[in-house]
């Protein structure tokens, strides 16, 4: 019982941190991205 | 002719007669919730509305979560089928500005700590020896996110609907009095006065349209049974943020958010009756709920102070306590205690990104207890 319930919360709590640090990168790389198309358009 | 009127007068003292000790219990814990909404200004848009459905639906006789009862209709049509609290998360997407989190993305990690307490008090309810289905219904109150413990209940454990649902609301009007003093134990003077400093970027709109997609996108494929929670709030953003529905936003952020919120507090009033409630395991569960929402900042903080060692002193680790998901309150919070020991201080901005973040986080660790239990064939 203990082993499992370990194993769900390390499990559901790394899952969720992995979740958020891709989203941080994603909106990171998203806003690079939308950083050069803008500076290209105002050239 | 005697027995007609005695017969008449046992009619009207009937509903005295079934009024269990249980149902005047509840009425008081009604007059509580409604003192605590009008005189204290505690959540009162909900706690008024649940206040006053824990009072009726302790009338006997009444049947109003009987069949035909409007309480049950109204309970059925928008609880049990999950829309009220999908509705609400449309509005508070139209609310919510998650451009401090896009300013600043590491903000993120810290809405991800906040989620900490939820898990552990899943281990602790588990201990407890309460069943999976309610062990994560009553680590999600860590969550501090009303639609998002209520959906999540809907979906696991309808009999917490009640407790669940008053721990949450609650607790989320207490975070200004519980989160300081777990602030002060956890940080030396030295860091409290730590300066962050404010670098004013700007996000484009581009940026701020593609965020609600790409995260919806992102976080629907890693956790599709979250999706509901994550698209409702991420749309009301996407809505506000194009400034191409305007009617719509502002239906969402105030006609259908407001009537949403009625009818979803006093549905959850009417799951209040006496003799559902008044159990001792709903004072466990009231318990569990406050140390989850504890364990929740104790995680935000600590995860700050790493921060502030990773950055050799840059960040503030009261900011982390605003990695929970009450959202402006937690930030405002921090903003106040950083003031308090150093005036030249301005911690709202960090602490708001870290607030932004700590919103998608709740909802995120809801997805990922949706999904990843079934994943791992618990539920």
């Amino acid at each position: 019982m203990w082993a499992e319930a370990t194993k769900v919360a390390s499990i559901g709590f790394s899952v969720v941190f992995i979740t958020l640090l891709l989203l941080a990168i994603s909106v990171k790389v998203m806003s690079f991205f939308c950083k050069k198309i803008q500076s290209r358009g105002g050239k | 002719m005697f027995d007609a009127m005695m017969g008449g007068i046992s009619g009207l003292v009937a509903g005295f007669v079934h009024l269990h000790w249980s149902n005047v219990v509840m009425m008081c814990i009604g007059g509580v919730l409604l003192y605590l909404g009008i005189k204290k200004d505690f959540e009162p848009l909900l706690l008024v509305p649940i206040g006053f459905g824990c009072i009726i639906v302790n009338i006997p006789l009444a049947d109003l979560m009987e069949k035909e009862g409007f309480l049950r209709i109204i309970y059925d049509a928008g609880v049990i089928t999950e829309l009220f609290p999908l509705l609400i998360f449309v509005g508070i997407g139209a609310m919510t500005d998650f451009r401090p989190v896009l300013e600043n993305p590491y903000t993120f990690l810290l809405g991800a700590a906040g989620q900490f307490g939820i898990f552990l008090t899943l281990l602790l309810a588990l201990a407890l020896g309460f069943p999976y289905k309610d062990a994560v219904t009553i680590g999600i109150i860590g969550a501090c996110d009303g639609p998002t413990v209520i959906y999540v209940a809907s979906q696991y454990a309808q009999h917490l609907l009640g407790p669940v649902s008053v721990a949450a609301y609650s607790y989320m009007s207490l975070v200004p009095v519980l989160q300081p003093p777990i602030m002060r134990v956890l940080t030396t003077q030295k860091e409290r006065v730590t300066v962050m400093k404010t670098h004013q970027k700007t996000v484009s709109k581009t940026t701020a349209m593609l965020f609600p997609i790409i995260i919806t996108i992102i976080g629907g494929l890693i956790a599709p049974k979250g999706l509901p929670l994550l698209a409702t709030i991420m749309l009301g953003n996407l809505m506000k943020e194009s400034g191409a529905v305007s009617r719509l936003t502002k239906a969402s952020e105030n006609e259908i958010s407001n009537i949403v919120t009625l009818l979803l507090g006093i549905s959850i009033g009417a799951t209040m009756s006496g003799p559902v409630f008044v159990k001792p395991t709903t004072i466990v569960i009231l318990c569990l709920g406050l140390v989850a929402i504890c364990l929740d900042t104790v995680c935000g903080v600590l995860f700050g102070k790493v921060l502030y060692y990773v950055t050799g002193g840059k960040v503030n680790p009261l900011i982390g306590a605003a990695g929970i998901s009450a959202f402006p309150m937690s930030a405002r919070v921090v903003q106040k205690e950083g003031q308090k020991y150093n005036k030249k201080n301005y911690l709202l901005m960090h602490a708001m990104g870290a607030n932004a973040g700590g919103q998608v986080g709740s909802v995120m660790a809801a997805a990922v207890m949706l999904s990843v239990l079934k994943g791992m064939g618990i539920i």
